[in-house]
């Protein structure tokens, strides 16, 4: 999360490929047991672990590295995509609320989802699977409430 | 209802990706399991052996002299030599032609240069296909005027007398259930077994097969054998 004082840009978190990192991990402390207590490693299931790793890390790290989030002075801004990219922005003042969803395994890594809700009512904006999601929404009502404080004067 | 449809389709999407992920690392880990721990596709006696498998020339080996029933061999590469010497209902196809060798038992094929596929057992010639630069069926030559080398390829398995694999014939690893002898270092050891699991690592040298039995003569890098008997030899 990169945060300054007018700025916060945030990628999904890397705790939500948890899972494949674990299955990884597994993979490779499985060959390290065998070459370990001597057992030998055929050519193929070595080849196979590290092209699933590899291939794994890639995928995870390109899909997390397509979206971003960002709130500014102004404006939240999503963007999705690498080569074609989707890009958001709304206005704070169009937002009305933002709250952030996490389950029991979320809570524990301290990531999740945070819905910003909008006057219009016709469309929430999801950000999802970022890390310490209150801090995002606290940044957020922060620079709505400066957005407004500017406004009104 | 479209939009709807369509989130659901994406859902499906996601899920299937992790379930196909998911079955995936599954299938590794039961490779990786399977082949280390419990021998992988050595375990019934049946091995097939590359040909660079042994290692470098720096690899320590011992000198190997063995006499035991025959596993089940299935190996790939390259052979100087291979001679067979039987026969059966079966062809052997030697580039565009058919050799019927059931009409003798006798049948002596010599393949020089041989790179290919032999599987075999005690007693039958099951898989032999690969190409040879020279063949030579009971004293004639059959080999292709045109080419360098000729496809081999034999039909359908049959029963040999005489199977001689030479010179440097490699074996990565063989585990099998044997009786017989095993002589180490030039004989200064000799080991009798009888049904005990013999585990020969790196072989390299010449085999023999014939009335059931097998005859190695070579290196090896490492042996096992656990039974009554409990030897393990790592060079």
């Amino acid at each position: 999360m990169k945060e300054e004082e007018n700025f916060i840009r945030v990628r999904s978190s890397r705790k939500v490929y948890f899972p494949v990192y674990l299955m990884i991990l597994i993979l490779v402390f499985t060959i390290g047991f065998a070459k370990f207590n001597g057992k030998e490693v055929s050519n193929l299931a070595l080849r196979l672990v590290v092209f699933f790793s590899a291939a794994c890390i890639a995928v995870t790290e390109i899909h997390r590295l397509a979206n971003y989030y960002e709130i500014n002075s102004g404006s939240l801004v999503t963007s999705k995509g690498i080569f074609s990219k989707t890009t958001r922005r709304v206005d704070l003042i169009s937002v009305s609320d933002a709250d952030s969803d996490q389950n029991v395994w979320q809570r524990l890594l301290n990531y999740g989802d945070v819905n910003v809700r909008l006057f219009s009512k016709e469309s929430t904006v999801l950000v999802k699977n970022i890390n310490n999601p209150s801090g995002f929404v606290d940044f957020l009502e922060g620079k709505m409430a400066e957005k407004k404080g500017t406004k009104n004067s | 209802m479209e939009i709807e449809y369509v989130h659901n389709k994406k859902k499906n999407k996601k899920f299937y990706l992790k379930l196909g992920l998911f079955f995936a690392f599954v299938g590794i880990f039961s490779l990786i399991i399977y082949t280390s721990f419990y021998g992988g596709f050595g375990f019934t006696g049946s091995v097939v052996s590359e040909s660079s498998l042994v290692g470098n020339s720096e690899q320590k080996t011992i000198d190997l002299n063995a006499e035991l029933t025959s596993p089940e061999l299935d190996l790939s590469g390259f052979f100087e030599k291979v001679e067979i010497s039987g026969g059966g209902e079966s062809y052997l196809e030697i580039g565009d032609q058919k050799f019927y060798l059931g009409n003798s038992n006798g049948n002596y094929i010599i393949l020089n240069d041989y790179d290919g596929q032999i599987a075999f057992d005690g007693k039958i010639l099951s898989n032999l296909k690969g190409r040879a630069s020279e063949i030579i069926i009971n004293g004639i030559s059959m080999s292709s005027q045109s080419k360098d080398t000729s496809k081999v390829n034999l039909q359908s398995p049959f029963n040999y007398k005489l199977l001689e694999l030479g010179n440097q014939v490699q074996i990565k690893k063989v585990s099998y259930t044997a009786s017989g002898k095993v002589n180490l270092d030039n004989g200064k050891n000799e080991i009798s077994i009888t049904d005990e699991q013999i585990t020969m690592g790196g072989f390299k040298g010449h085999i023999k097969s014939a009335n059931e039995n097998i005859i190695l003569s070579g290196k090896i890098q490492s042996l096992d054998i656990s039974g009554e008997t409990k030897i393990h030899v790592d060079v």
